[in-house]
């Protein structure tokens, strides 16, 4: 097999094949086949080879294998090679896609193979054209004419160039580079069009047909207006292809593609006879009386994405032409395509769906602010009266859609997804517990169908809640009862929660729950009766206006949750529990005053029962349980009051803590039980979860139990270091280790959640932090790696944060215990560790920002090297969330210093400067780190702009090492920079070089251009073929964080539009 | 032109609802407040329903949505695609991806799923062929759309019946060992296998591109789907086929290049670059894969005188059966004839003299 290495001798190829069949078809030899090619694919004359293989070889596998080594090697080396050699593969390669495809049989057979043939020839052309191969343009299309098959894929070659240029140019492509080929392509556009036009026109080849269409579907983008509207073209594609089977798809992609290109006015008549052209072939091949969904299913695939394609033309023309259409006069037509768009946001196409949804709701949105933008006087009251009110006085567009929007009310509840995800994991007791996902796709389509209900709430309130009436009705008389569809119904009903005013809301909510009643009483079974209930504590739970407004109503749902908390059937406790927290967070105020008819507040009553309400809950359940009465308890607005409600309240807790605390200081051995041990744990979480809904009333507790709780961590402090020593480090997996962790865990937690919350920080620092830092420093510098808790640094870090300067005395105190030991459990790999990684920068970095002050000191130190060390290693590791840290913490460490004397910071640049100025070149130009680029180019701009500005005022190099000692630190940096990277990257012209250097001193203060720069030298280094997106994924993400604020700031606006769980507490409405 | 049609939604005749006259706020509230608190769960005593674990949307709502998050990743791919499906095309260097995904909502009806009786379980080569015979109805051709069910994502194979007329030209055979078929999924640091009725079997950990906590590079993007047979007694997925691999599908090729693909990733994988896979640690490494490897069937004879030998090496697992693919086939998820389960009694009877059946 070796023999294939050998590159002093003419390649063997059959005995290249037979190595490449060994790989792929296993027996004995596999292994050692794929260590060879691995060794040829990687030689760097392997290229050399390629024309032989090509030729020679007998397996596809090879061939393609060998088309692989040529284009990467076309992407990477190419210039390297001097003009006759790259003319000479030039002619190779065409002459190879001349010959293959010219004929017929072939050009069908071997279309994989033609198709890398392409795509290697477009990389060379991106090279080559038009400098060096000017008449390409010309060429291809004389020689199209030649013969049918070399025209079909020759349009595939130029529908691969046209992407290359257009759709991917971006992020492979040097700017100037790119413009000059766009320039060219258009410039030469004429004469392919010519040549595609005649096609159309003339052909009869189906495939060939359909190779033009697909490649003028790619042109249809970037080429001037005047080939698309000026001529015949759309009539060509509406009248000869629009309805042939085997061309509509693509030909009505193409017609898409015109409709959603942005024009102006101009040419708004062609767009509207477009328009009614199309609409016209679709009345004819899907009949109005089709039901597009129900025949969906079983329709041919031809068919199925027929029916996605017209989604996407009605949805992309309509959005961006509608008000055009409208002023045409033909409401007809126009009622006619939407009715066609309701029939199928019906088809049962996930994908489908929201692409009509993202329609739905231009269009809603847009009804609903003409609405809004009425004269207040003369709103009218879309309350009282019927249908006919005196909103038909204006010429409003609404009315125009109102049988549309009628429909779309009904797609909408029926289209209804879940609101809430659970996910299943394991804990690390070995628990299976639940988690809420926070985002995913159905959560995501969820919020954006809500929206849009939410306005066609407001557009007509009384249909709405006509068809949820009616849809209800269907429920209760069997015709449409299903578990999923009352479901779906009821997660529809409480997305329009606010919506309505809250009188219509009122009544409408009283028959609703009425009628879910009714049902429970109907239906037979647990099964059945426990869905319907659960569906009607959905709904209560996202009214919480109507809730305030009806205590008794209020009362005896919360009472009737406390009765389901006893029931079996599976879900049904969690189900309220979750009711149980959300009208908790809601309705607190309510709980703690005492309402009318009643003899106490009705917290009261539940500390009174607790026990016996929570008897037969999970301890998650209790967990969550305690965090929703916890919400009540913060709620009372008298501190005594408040005082005494949480000792009630911990009561139970503290019960069972006591016990085992006083029988733990008579025998430390009361710790090993593990049944104990579980019995903390819990008690801990307990006081967790009320600790982080009570707030800093919470206080009165902690207090409590703070002697004890540090006294049990340093027990079982002991208890663990004890038996890692005994039994080794297998230990730390042992299910009793790992519950005397959760111990140790939680009381930080603990620690850490009261320290968010509390109030008076100076109790905090004189109270807490003494005896916590004795507790928990020694102990986590003196543990083995495994045993030491991340939960550690997350407090310390919390309690930076807070505290502030009042802790800069003691942050040497803190680096003590936890730096190194941390570093080195991080600095062997990037991947160990990972939470006390986080913890571990984080912790640092809230050490500058807060305490700053107390690092000056140690500059000179070895400590402050290690101390920058470790910022460096942080941003060299590839994980995305370190690094963007470390990168943070260079910065912000560059701006501290800059702002202390001048001393001070002199010796910071003197020691610091030119190494980490090295450093972020080594990430920034390793492909690894693409994904730190924003960060990177940061922390480069500041410390280019300290220099620039003149802000250091010492020398950065050594005056006795340089020829001009006078030379001021922006020469020096110039020729350093400069020579940095010729040495790095010899393969660079000087001037490329030069234009990057000039271009970080001029821009450091325009963060765009400044990123620009980089971002060109950085793909002139050509070390970027692959995946480029990670250099713009910061645009990408503030450009993603503008929408979602934007949107925030307008769904705000809108009543009913914020979930009620979401909106923000206001205390005075209540 | 005639654009009358009728309105899809009839108005509803009224039905009549039992909702009280309102008499004012108190009593409106007051009488739900009795109604709501005089409700009860208790079913009556004629009818004690078996509570099915699966059905109930309380219960299984957490365990087969969990697959949502994953298929997110898979959906959010396809729906770039229609706003730049070039992407798909490029990355393939085929032609490009016109499919439509479904991802249906339908797992809370009550009604009972009908399973296709005729496939092969996830047990291979446990079911008597016999009793499952059908006639292969399906017209054998290329399907560009696929579905995602939540059970079903694998392509099973229909047991052999008739031999292919093209076995030599356009078939290849892959020697299987004995073991549960099932789907896998590494995504978001966590890695899971899912059996065939869309039931989760195990989560783990696993040196899969995004398949650990530890993963360096972008848990979020580069996801991978494989299909594997996995082997309970030794720990070891054996890998039949790769769907998706780093975020990028490639179902709609056909079998000869998605083999290409995936064997060079696979054989890229196994070159350790740091890039492809994970750094191997304590955590990740419990599970092992291998890829399974494909044969010519005109190497047919070879293969039928020692299959183990085309099982990969250091394989302790028995040896099952074959599966025959066709290779131009897609990959098609759900029960196809365009792959083809030959068990191992059967193989010398079907496969040793193909041209005495018929």
């Amino acid at each position: 097999m070796e023999g294939i290495l050998d590159f002093s001798q003419d390649l063997d190829v059959s005995l290249l094949d037979r190595v490449v069949n060994c790989l792929f078809s296993g027996g004995p030899e596999h292994k050692q086949a794929q260590q060879v090619l691995t060794q040829f694919q990687d030689h760097p004359d392997s290229w050399q080879r390629v024309d032989q293989i090509l030729e020679k070889s007998q397996s596809m596998h090879t061939k393609f294998l060998a088309l692989q080594i040529l284009e990467k090697f076309v992407q990477t080396r190419w210039k390297v090679l001097p003009a006759d050699n790259r003319n000479a593969i030039r002619y190779f390669i065409v002459n190879v896609i001349v010959k293959v495809s010219s004929d017929e049989q072939s050009l069908i057979r071997e279309k994989t193979y033609l198709n890398k043939l392409n795509m290697v020839l477009v990389q060379i052309l991106k090279q080559e054209w038009p400098q060096n191969w000017p008449a390409f343009i010309p060429e291809i299309v004389a020689s199209s004419k030649t013969n049918l098959s070399l025209c079909e894929n020759n349009m595939a070659i130029l529908k691969l160039l046209s992407e290359e240029i257009f759709d991917f140019s971006a992020e492979q492509m040097t700017q100037q580079k790119t413009n000059n080929l766009k320039n060219q392509m258009c410039g030469e556009f004429s004469e392919i069009h010519q040549l595609c036009r005649e096609v159309l026109d003339n052909a009869t080849k189906p495939s060939l047909i359909k190779a033009t269409l697909q490649t003028l579907l790619r042109f249809l983008n970037w080429i001037p207006l005047g080939f698309i509207f000026e001529g015949d073209l759309i009539d060509t594609l509406t009248n000869r292809f629009l309805e042939v089977a085997e061309f509509r798809n693509v030909t009505l992609k193409c017609l898409t593609e015109i409709g959603s290109l942005e024009i102006q006015d101009t040419y708004n008549e062609k767009l509207v006879l477009l328009f009614n052209m199309v609409m016209g072939t679709v009345n004819t091949m899907i009949p109005p009386s089709t039901d597009i969904a129900a025949i969906y299913e079983n329709s041919s695939d031809n068919d199925q994405e027929f029916v996605q394609n017209l989604a996407m033309f009605l949805t992309s023309f309509l959005g961006a032409h509608l008000k055009t259409i409208e002023q045409a006069g033909n409401h007809e037509l126009l009622i006619n395509a939407h009715f066609y768009l309701i029939k199928i946001s019906l088809v049962p196409d996930r994908e489908i769906w929201k692409i009509c949804l993202e329609y739905w709701s231009k269009l809603v949105l847009e009804l609903y602010e003409e609405v809004q933008a009425l004269p207040i006087m003369d709103t009218p009251v879309l309350n009282l009266g019927g249908v006919g009110a005196p909103s038909t006085n204006y010429n409003l567009r609404k009315h125009l859609y109102s049988d549309i929007l009628s429909n779309l009310r009904l797609v909408m509840i029926e289209r209804m997804v879940k609101p809430e995800e659970v996910l299943i994991v394991e804990n690390d007791e070995g628990e299976i517990v639940r988690e809420f996902v926070r985002e995913s796709d159905t959560i995501t389509l969820y919020k954006a169908m809500r929206e849009a209900l939410v306005y066609l709430t407001h557009l007509d309130v009384n249909d709405t809640e006509e068809i949820m009436k009616n849809k209800l009705a269907r429920q209760m008389d069997g015709s449409e009862w299903s578990w999923n569809n009352l479901n779906q119904l009821c997660w529809a009903i409480g997305s329009i929660s606010g919506a309505m005013s809250e009188e219509t809301e009122k009544r409408f909510l009283v028959t609703v729950i009425k009628d879910l009643l009714t049902l429970t009483e109907m239906k037979k079974g647990k099964d059945n009766k426990a869905v319907v209930a659960s569906n009607i504590m959905y709904i209560v739970g996202q009214y919480p206006r109507f809730l305030k407004a009806h205590w008794k109503f209020l009362k005896t749902v919360v009472n009737k949750l406390f009765e389901f908390m006893h029931e079996t059937h599976e879900g049904v406790q969690d189900m309220a529990c979750d009711t149980f927290i959300k009208i908790a967070q809601k309705c607190k105020r309510h709980f703690v005053l005492q309402q009318s008819g009643e003899v106490m507040p009705f917290i009261d009553e539940i500390l009174n029962t607790i026990d016996k309400i929570t008897r037969d809950l999970t301890p998650q359940q209790i967990h969550t349980f305690y965090e929703a009465v916890g919400y009540m308890i913060s709620a009372q607005p008298v501190k005594q009051t408040q005082e005494r409600l949480i000792v009630k309240f911990m009561e139970m807790p503290n019960v069972a803590w006591d016990e085992i605390m006083q029988q733990a200081r008579s025998s430390v051995d009361v710790l090993n039980n593990p049944e104990n041990i579980k019995i903390l744990g819990n008690v801990l979480k307990t006081n967790v979860a009320a600790c982080s809904s009570v707030g800093q009333g919470y206080f009165v507790q902690l207090g409590k139990i703070y002697f004890d709780l540090m006294g049990l961590y340093k027990a079982v402090s002991g208890l663990v270091s004890d038996t890692v020593a005994q039994q080794g480090v297998i230990a730390a997996k042992t299910p009793k280790v790992r519950g005397l962790r959760t111990i140790k865990k939680e009381v930080l937690k603990l620690i850490d959640t009261y320290v968010k919350v509390a109030d008076d920080l100076q109790a905090v620092d004189e109270n807490m932090i003494p005896p916590l830092f004795e507790a928990v420093l020694s102990d986590y510098k003196s543990n083995i790696d495994v045993a030491r808790d991340a939960e550690v640094l997350n407090v310390m870090t919390t309690i930076v944060k807070r505290l502030g300067s009042m802790l800069t005395d003691r942050i040497t105190t803190i680096l003590d215990f936890t730096f190194e030991p941390t570093l080195n459990m991080i600095n062997k790999d990037f991947s160990e560790f990972p939470e006390h990684r986080v913890g571990f920068y984080n912790l640092l970095r809230e050490i500058n920002l807060q305490c700053f002050p107390a690092l000056i000191p140690l500059l000179p130190t070895p400590q402050f090297k290690l101390f920058v060390d470790s910022i460096v290693w942080g941003f060299k590791h590839t994980m995305r969330e370190i690094a963007d840290i470390g990168l943070q913490i260079c910065l912000e460490l560059l701006g501290n210093f800059s702002k202390t004397d001048v001393d001070t910071a002199s010796e910071f640049y003197r020691r610091y400067y030119l190494s980490i100025l090295q450093d972020v070149f080594f990430v920034l130009t390793d492909t690894d780190h693409k994904s730190g680029f924003k960060y990177q180019t940061d922390v480069l701009a500041r410390l280019f702009q300290l220099v620039q500005e003149g802000e250091i005022h010492t020398p950065l190099f050594d005056p006795s090492t340089v020829a001009d000692p006078a030379m001021s630190n922006v020469a020096f940096l110039r020729d350093y920079v400069t020579n940095l990277l010729r040495n790095a990257f010899p393969h660079l012209q000087p001037q490329q070089i030069q234009v990057f250097v000039m271009g970080m001193f001029e821009y450091n203060n325009e963060p765009l251009k400044f990123k620009q720069d980089v971002r060109d030298f950085l793909i002139e280094l050509k070390e970027f073929a692959g995946d480029t997106s990670e250099l713009f994924l910061a645009e990408r993400e503030a450009e993603q964080e503008l929408i979602r604020h934007n949107e925030r700031e307008k769904l705000l606006a809108v009543p009913g539009l914020v979930k009620p769980s979401e909106l923000p507490d206001n205390n005075m409405e209540d | 032109m005639p654009y009358v049609f009728k309105d899809p939604k009839q108005p509803v005749s009224a039905i009549k609802t039992p909702s009280a006259i309102s008499n004012g706020d108190r009593d409106d509230s007051h009488n739900i407040s009795s109604l709501l608190a005089n409700t009860s769960l208790t079913p009556d005593q004629r009818q004690q329903s078996v509570h099915k674990l699966d059905k109930s949307p309380l219960g299984s709502r957490t365990k087969a949505e969990s697959q949502e998050e994953r298929r997110k990743k898979a959906l959010q791919r396809q729906r770039q695609s229609r706003q730049n499906q070039v992407e798909y095309a490029r990355r393939l260097a085929f032609e490009r991806i016109s499919a439509s995904i479904q991802a249906t909502n339908k797992d809370f009806n009550d009604e009972v799923d009908q399973d296709n009786s005729d496939v092969v379980d996830d047990d291979m080569g446990e079911r008597n062929p016999s009793q499952k015979h059908q006639k292969r109805t399906k017209q054998r051709k290329q399907q560009d759309a696929y579905k995602f069910v939540l059970k079903d994502q694998v392509m099973f194979a229909e047991w052999l019946i008739d031999i292919p007329e093209d076995l030599y030209e356009n078939w290849c055979l892959v020697c299987c060992p004995v073991g549960k078929r099932c789907l896998v999924v590494s995504a978001n640091g966590q890695t899971t296998s899912r059996l065939r009725s869309g039931r989760t079997m195990n989560r783990f950990e696993s040196i899969l591109p995004a398949g650990s906590s530890t993963y360096r590079g972008n848990k979020v993007t580069d996801y991978c789907i494989l299909d594997c047979i996995f082997d309970p007694v030794h720990w070891v997925y054996y890998v039949l086929d790769i769907m998706c691999w780093k975020g990028h599908p490639i179902y709609d090729c056909d079998t000869e290049f998605r083999w290409v693909h995936r064997f060079l990733f696979y054989w890229r994988s196994t070159k350790i670059q740091p890039e492809e896979m994970d750094t191997p640690t304590q955590n990740n490494q419990f599970y092992k894969f291998q890829p399974l490897l494909a044969t010519s069937t005109t190497e047919m004879k070879n293969v039928l005188e020692n299959p183990r030998a085309y099982m990969p090496p250091n394989t302790k697992a028995n040896f099952d059966g074959y599966l025959l693919y066709s290779r131009q086939s897609q990959y098609v998820i759900g029960t196809t004839p365009l792959a083809c389960w030959v068990s191992e009694d059967k193989a010398q009877e079907l496969l040793a003299n193909p041209l005495s059946i018929k």
